[in-house]
């Protein structure tokens, strides 16, 4: 049973090497349109494809990395898999609910830890009741302590990320997604954050890692894909991917 | 189109949370807290007697209720739109990392609007009593007015939120439109009997806006009630801006979202 399915996937942006388009400019252009009969290619923009071609799978249980330079492509492809972009060309199948680690999703700065709590919860789609019966179970995660009736604005990014990580981790999404999060928090909280990691590989759920420490890719993920300008370019178990992108980017 | 609205239900408890945030966010700071909602239309209020009723002399009854009953609406009206503007383009780090439906945006800004409408009119009640206004069952059609002006106003929010993020033009230009429109409407002046029938026809026809207030007035303050026809009108209106602003809102969506 795969969790996740990408079959011949691409999505593209338009470029602009211009400035953004007025809407006098763009009536013009309309009436300009019309009068040739066909439509003119924008002077300055350009399709750029930020993914193509991407076809893998991700079984229920399973933990894979994805790999690959800056810009890439790993977060458009972790974008994709959210559901934010819908792909241009190609098919994207999903099963169970997805949730997303990132810096402060969605954190309200005005907000207290406990009142974002509850807001997040409602993101991702779980009513009050069902936040009730994590709610303790996030504060104590977090180590916040008595910062939690604080508004976030005044915490720093390290108790940012702890609370987010918090969050994600206890609403148990069925497929997990992690951008560069592993990376943030002292080291007592990185370390209790990977056990948690390991806790929830255990249940069954599936995890998508993104991430440059490679050490984490091999130890945490079962495959790996390497991303390099929009194409997967390495396929393969974790330790093997993560040599290939040694190999190949950095010197 | 069902099936979106179907997909809205589901995020109700987000709904709740995301204006209940707003309102907390917006009082939360200001030192006066829900006093704003009644000092805006107040102040405006006692401006307008200030400069037509004492300076120009220009004597409607009631002026404070007629102003009020037309300004209350009015400032929900202008704050739900120009509130949503910038609701999809301001959000562009939430949206880029979360996906939940975007029409929750505009709809929470034109939700918090309506409880804070709701939170003003109050005020209208001590100002009924003391002008001794009888108030009769024409008041059942207020939250019926309340509805269309709703709709309208949504469907405004959806347009110009979604439009926004390909023009930005459409920030300036939005405001300046509802500005003009404010001068339009019979809000601090009486339109009938000031100009012919056959003007006030097209008058009533072309501003949805114009009726709304005069239902407004007719379940508050016993004014006699619209013409059916303009009443008609004035809701296909407000249900066609609906649908096509939703429409317009979730044709575009996915090209918005890689645009913000």
């Amino acid at each position: 049973m795969f969790a996740i399915q990408v079959k011949e996937m691409g999505v593209k942006f338009l470029l602009r090497h211009r400035k953004r388009n007025t809407l006098l400019e763009t009536i013009i252009k309309l009436f300009a349109r019309r009068a040739n009969g066909r439509p003119s290619a924008i002077s300055g923009n350009q399709d750029f494809w930020a993914l193509r071609n991407i076809t893998f799978s991700v079984n229920e249980g399973e933990s894979l990395g994805v790999i690959g330079r800056n810009g890439a492509g790993k977060s458009t492809l972790l974008q994709i898999l959210l559901g934010i972009y819908k792909p241009d060309e190609g098919a994207v199948e999903k099963r169970g609910i997805a949730g997303l680690l990132q810096l402060g999703t969605g954190f309200h700065p005005d907000l207290t830890g406990q009142e974002n709590i509850y807001l997040n919860g409602a993101i991702l789609g779980l009513g009050k009741r069902e936040i009730d019966s994590i709610y303790d179970s996030i504060v104590d995660f977090s180590e916040l302590g008595q910062f939690i009736n604080t508004p976030t604005k005044n915490y720093s990014s390290g108790m940012t990320a702890r609370l987010g990580f918090s969050i994600a981790i206890n609403i148990k999404p069925d497929i997990l997604m992690i951008d560069e999060i592993l990376s943030v928090g002292d080291e007592g909280f990185k370390k209790k954050s990977r056990k948690k990691l390991e806790e929830i590989r255990e249940m069954g759920k599936t995890v998508i890692l993104i991430s440059h420490a490679l050490n984490d890719i091999k130890k945490i993920c079962d495959r790996a894909i390497c991303l390099d300008k929009g194409k997967i370019v390495y396929e393969g178990k974790s330790a093997e991917a993560a040599e290939f992108y040694r190999e190949s980017f950095s010197r | 189109m069902i099936q979106n609205l179907l997909i809205i239900f589901r995020y109700t408890e987000l709904i709740k949370t995301l204006v209940s945030r707003d309102l907390q966010v917006r009082y939360k700071k200001s030192v006066l807290g829900y006093a704003w909602t009644w000092l805006d239309p107040l102040m405006s209020m006692f401006v307008f007697i200030l400069v037509f009723d004492i300076i120009l002399s220009i004597k409607v009854k009631h002026f404070p209720v007629y102003l009020l009953s037309g300004l209350i609406p009015w400032i929900f009206f202008s704050n739900s739109i120009g509130g949503s503007l910038n609701s999809i383009a301001g959000n562009a780090a939430l949206i880029k990392r979360v996906y939940y439906p975007r029409e929750i945006f505009p709809i929470t800004i034109t939700l918090g609007n309506l409880v804070n409408m709701s939170l003003s009119l109050l005020i209208l009640i001590p100002i009924i009593l003391i002008y001794r206004i009888e108030i009769n069952f024409n008041v059942l059609f207020l939250p019926i007015s309340i509805l269309f002006l709703f709709f309208i106003s949504l469907g405004f929010a959806f347009f110009f939120s979604c439009l926004n993020v390909f023009f930005r033009d459409i920030s300036y230009v939005v405001p300046f439109i509802i500005r003009l429109w404010f001068y339009l409407t019979p809000i601090f002046y009486v339109i009938e009997g000031k100009i012919p029938e056959h003007y006030l026809n097209i008058y009533m026809i072309l501003n949805p806006l114009a009726v709304i207030l005069s239902l407004f007035r007719a379940s508050l303050m016993g004014y006699s009630f619209p013409d059916i026809k303009y009443v008609c009108t004035g809701f296909l209106i407000c249900v066609f801006v609906l649908i096509v602003g939703y429409a317009f809102f979730k044709k575009n969506e996915d090209l918005m979202v890689k645009r913000i």
